[in-house]
């Protein structure tokens, strides 16, 4: 989060300033580009240049605070990765890269991996695995940083639906986590 | 794939309730980032180590892409739609006046079509005089007489454009044969004064100005 300073940044950038520009850069992404992985995996930077070249045409018409401009900016980013799966949906026969799939943890270990490594990566990686619906809200609520309201605006959902799934999906990370370690504890 | 077959999030969740449901507050407190490890609900030290390192600080790959973005900016940014716009009017309406195609062609302003007249003109000049260099003058030099004259270079005379015909070559040998004899043209119209007398006017070119 950028803080009080935001508003001055946001004018400066809207003015074309390129310093204030890549403090916004700098702020959301990493954020984007961990979200985005777990939406669309291997496609994530991509996405992330798409989504930036779209705020960066809106920029001077952007009006609101840092906590609207972050939520413009995972909305254009959604509306990205959702673009993309319907075109993947049209050409089933898109290979994945393979350099991609080499860098995920496989699917039945990346608790151990989030726990070990304790990377950010490894921990995005171990959400990634859940439900996508839970996956998505916490994501936008840990990566993000955005409430409740934001993630139920963006993801066309009710606020207690947001609520219901993001206790699941702690619920579901615990579980997990727990038994790897109960597992590791038997072997 | 888990070992008994289904995928993981397919698995269904644990019978027991080995770990306690959170309340609303806890949760929003690891959400948030709040809740270290050490501080965490039974069962929910992974979960908050998870949550921290999944909103933790970048790290440089994250990062490497700032330059392409700034490129971005630069390109597309709100300093270079105000860079763009003067130029893209200017593309839009080359003339200043009206709006044209992009690649300029397909309207002439006034200045470019007084270029065009003239240069039709002077084709007509060079035609004329090409035309009477074929009939001998009294001195043996090409005849200028049959020269227009009713509108100059550059004149813009809307009617200039009309006298076009001596420009046609001479047809000569059997080709003039065949299409003898020659009906010599009427005089142009939009000329006050009586047609000249002379050889050249017989001969259906365009006759020259009284007085010259």
């Amino acid at each position: 989060m950028i803080g009080p300073s935001f508003e001055a940044v946001l004018d400066a950038a809207a003015g074309g300033d390129e310093a204030a520009f890549g403090i916004l850069w700098r702020d959301l992404q990493p954020g984007l580009l961990r979200y985005l992985e777990a939406l669309a995996p291997g496609a994530a930077e991509d996405l992330a240049s798409e989504t930036w070249l779209r705020i960066v045409q809106g920029l001077g018409r952007f009006t609101g605070d840092e906590r609207a401009f972050r939520g413009w900016v995972f909305t254009v980013a959604r509306h990205r990765a959702v673009d993309r799966w319907r075109r993947r949906v049209r050409r089933r026969d898109e290979l994945v890269p393979a350099d991609a799939l080499a860098g995920l943890p496989a699917p039945d270990d990346p608790a151990g991996a989030a726990v070990e490594a304790i990377s950010s990566r490894a921990a995005v990686a171990l959400i990634a695995t859940l439900p996508p619906d839970q996956a998505e809200v916490v994501l936008l609520r840990v990566v993000a940083g955005l409430d409740v309201a934001q993630v139920a605006a963006i993801t066309g959902k009710r606020p207690g639906n947001v609520r219901v799934l993001t206790h699941r999906a702690l619920r579901r990370l615990a579980d997990r986590l727990g038994a790897d370690t109960r597992v590791r504890g038997a072997v | 794939m888990g070992s008994d077959g289904v995928f993981p999030a397919e698995m269904p969740e644990h019978g027991p309730a080995l770990i306690d449901a959170l309340d609303d507050n806890t949760a929003e407190r690891l959400v948030r980032g709040r809740v270290s490890p050490d501080d965490a609900p039974p069962g929910y030290a992974g979960v908050a180590k998870v949550l921290q390192a999944a909103a933790g600080p970048a790290v440089p790959e994250e990062l490497a892409g700032q330059e392409p973005a700034l490129a971005t900016f630069r390109a597309y940014g709100p300093s270079s739609a105000a860079r763009a716009r003067p130029r893209g009017r200017e593309q839009a309406r080359p003339d200043g006046r009206r709006r044209g195609r992009p690649d300029g062609r397909g309207r002439v302003d006034g200045r470019g079509r007084g270029r065009v007249v003239a240069l039709a003109l002077a084709g007509v000049v060079a035609g004329g005089l090409w035309t009477a260099a074929g009939a001998p003058s009294p001195a043996g030099l090409p005849s200028r007489a049959g020269a227009p004259q009713s509108g100059g270079a550059g004149s813009g005379a809307p009617g200039s454009l009309t006298q076009a015909r001596p420009m046609t070559p001479p047809v000569t040998g059997a080709a003039a044969n065949a299409r003898a004899p020659v009906q010599p043209p009427a005089p142009p119209p939009r000329l006050g004064y009586p047609p000249m007398q002379g050889p050249h006017n017989r001969a259906g070119r365009v006759p020259a100005r009284p007085g010259r």
